[in-house]
């Protein structure tokens, strides 16, 4: 039971209760914050593996309010947007204007799965995305770990699958015309 | 690609991946996690602290003494500042000073792993 193990971790600062934790919680953080990089591997793992540092260090602050794995997201989210205050501005594709539809090229991945139009989404949008449809967290244990108003949540989740319909059929119009 | 935004599903399955292997992650972020878990022993503050601060209170009071206009006896120096001390310490702000930098060795061994 996860909650035995938790338990064994902030009594005793166990290891091999939180290696077993880690085991089963690091492939949804890692998936996520892949996700969240837009598949930067590297920087992803590194994240993930701070994360789960700063979860171990940080136990006693768990106070078993919801899901574990819900509290993991929390600091795994927070290190990726301080991880990414920290980058150079013109690096990252999340910009105002790249991330406008209207400023779509129509030049997709070959691929051309939801997935792949997730990059054109900001990073708030993805995250929701993510959080909700994937990781099947509830708009409220959403708001927590993302540290915004439940409104928001459902605003960005509602704007999100918007923007994606809009990439896709200004793609097929881009078809259309190119046939 | 046909889509359906709207269906709750539909959007699920299409963010939908397989689980990550492991490999080697748990166990390097564990090795990580050891590290930063050692922590030098008690003792090795408590004596670092008790040299700093009885060196500051000899060293550092002498050295003043010595360069004032004021003649003085080293040994008489010496030997009053440990009877001094055995008779009731009487922190002067020098001595303050040297108290707050032993913990700032100790602080500075532990946060830049000097030892």
């Amino acid at each position: 039971m996860e909650s035995n193990l938790v338990t064994r971790v902030q009594y005793s600062g166990d290891h091999h209760a939180f290696e077993q934790l880690m085991r089963q919680n690091q492939s949804p953080v890692r998936q996520f914050l892949r996700r969240l990089t837009q598949n930067d591997h590297a920087i992803a793992d590194e994240l993930a593996q701070e994360t789960f540092l700063k979860a171990f260090l940080q136990i006693k602050t768990y106070r078993g309010e919801g899901k574990f794995l819900s509290w993991l997201f929390k600091i795994a989210y927070q290190l990726f947007v301080s991880h990414t205050r920290k980058k150079q501005p013109l690096t990252n594709v999340e910009l105002e204007d790249v991330a406008d539809p209207s400023n779509f090229d129509n030049q997709f991945d070959a691929q051309r799965t939801v997935k792949s139009l997730l990059k054109y989404l900001k990073s708030d949008e993805r995250a929701t995305l993510l959080l909700h449809f994937k990781h099947e967290l509830s708009h409220q244990e959403i708001a927590v770990v993302m540290g915004i108003p439940l409104g928001t949540v459902k605003s960005l989740i509602r704007r999100s699958r918007l923007k994606l319909k809009t990439l896709t059929e200004q793609s097929e119009l881009g078809e259309a015309h190119e046939a | 690609m046909k889509h359906n935004f709207l269906d709750d599903a539909w959007l699920k399955d299409q963010l939908a991946e397989e689980h990550l292997n492991d490999d080697d992650f748990s166990a390097s972020t564990m090795q990580i996690i050891d590290i930063q878990c050692q922590h030098p022993p008690w003792y090795l503050y408590l004596l670092s602290g008790a040299i700093v601060c009885s060196l500051g209170y000899l060293v550092i009071n002498l050295l003043l003494s010595i360069f004032t206009d004021v003649p003085f006896e080293k040994q008489a120096m010496v030997d009053a500042q440990w009877s001094n001390l055995f008779n009731g310490i009487q922190f002067e702000p020098i001595c303050i000073f040297a108290v707050v930098l032993a913990f700032a060795l100790i602080w500075s061994v532990e946060e830049f792993d000097l030892l």
